[in-house]
């Protein structure tokens, strides 16, 4: 049966799953007027393909695959737009050698707990998860943030178990680099 | 004795598995002697406990900001 954009309760796509979508986004982007720009534009697009969407998947599964790709294509243009090297924080050598350096600083992070209410340290944190790689960003961010299995992950990005591990590794001294420049040294 | 490399995996992995009696022991012999393996293991732990408040704080939009929304897709 062809559907037609009359089929749709746009009020109940709002009301239903822009929530879920924007809390998705907003925890990805940190910046809340982009996640809500980015559930807008994922409407939008979900409204333009209605008649091509073939009902495989629910439509909260279809919007959230259209809000990721949207999300995606953010990251890029980021990091595109970058004008200053990252690489301080950046390596896109997933070799399995080179797994640990030696001079990195594991200094203690004190007293961090007591900032778990600021907004701030969430803010830097976020940012600094924005510094990352496209790829060590989206697997940091569904295995720390979403829960995913790790397996599920293995399996979405097409990586071996043992590569995951080193991504995460990777993921976490650069988080800690930034983390110490951003919001510790102030 | 598992080295550095093998020890930060295991280090990554029991965050959010099961890790053997065999690799929990060889963890822990290898953090008993590894300043830099324990100073990692610490800071994992406060990333962890940092991603957790993370997740208990959701995003929501405003109504106002769901009727915009709801106002601009309907006239589209």
């Amino acid at each position: 049966m062809v559907q037609t954009k009359a089929d749709i309760d746009l009020n109940s796509w709002v009301d239903d799953y822009s929530d879920m979508l924007f809390n998705f986004a907003a925890n990805r982007v940190n910046d809340r007027d982009l996640a809500k720009d980015l559930v807008q534009d994922t409407f939008f697009s979900a409204l333009k393909a209605w008649e091509r969407f073939e009902k495989k998947s629910t439509v909260k599964t279809w919007l959230f695959s259209i809000l990721k790709r949207k999300i995606i294509d953010h990251w890029r243009q980021q990091q595109s737009r970058k004008t200053k090297p990252i690489s301080q924080y950046t390596t896109n050598d997933e070799d399995e050698n080179n797994w640990i350096e030696a001079t990195t600083p594991y200094s203690e992070v004190n007293e961090t707990e007591a900032f778990f209410e600021n907004n701030e340290l969430r803010s830097a944190l976020m940012g600094c998860i924005d510094l990352l790689p496209e790829k060590q960003k989206g697997i940091f961010i569904d295995k720390f943030i979403d829960h995913k299995d790790s397996e599920e992950i293995c399996n979405e990005y097409e990586i071996t178990s043992s590569n995951f591990w080193v991504i995460i590794h990777r993921a976490k001294i650069q988080l800690k680099g930034c983390l110490d420049k951003k919001w510790f040294e102030n | 004795m598992i080295d550095c490399k093998k020890a930060v995996q295991l280090i990554d992995r029991k965050e959010f598995e099961n890790l053997s009696a065999k690799e929990k022991l060889n963890l822990r012999i290898h953090n008993a002697m590894c300043g830099k393996c324990r100073g990692y293991k610490r800071f994992s732990q406060i990333l962890k406990s940092l991603f957790g408040k993370i997740t208990e704080h959701q995003e929501c939009l405003t109504c106002e900001e769901k009727e915009k929304m709801k106002q601009k897709l309907s006239s589209h």
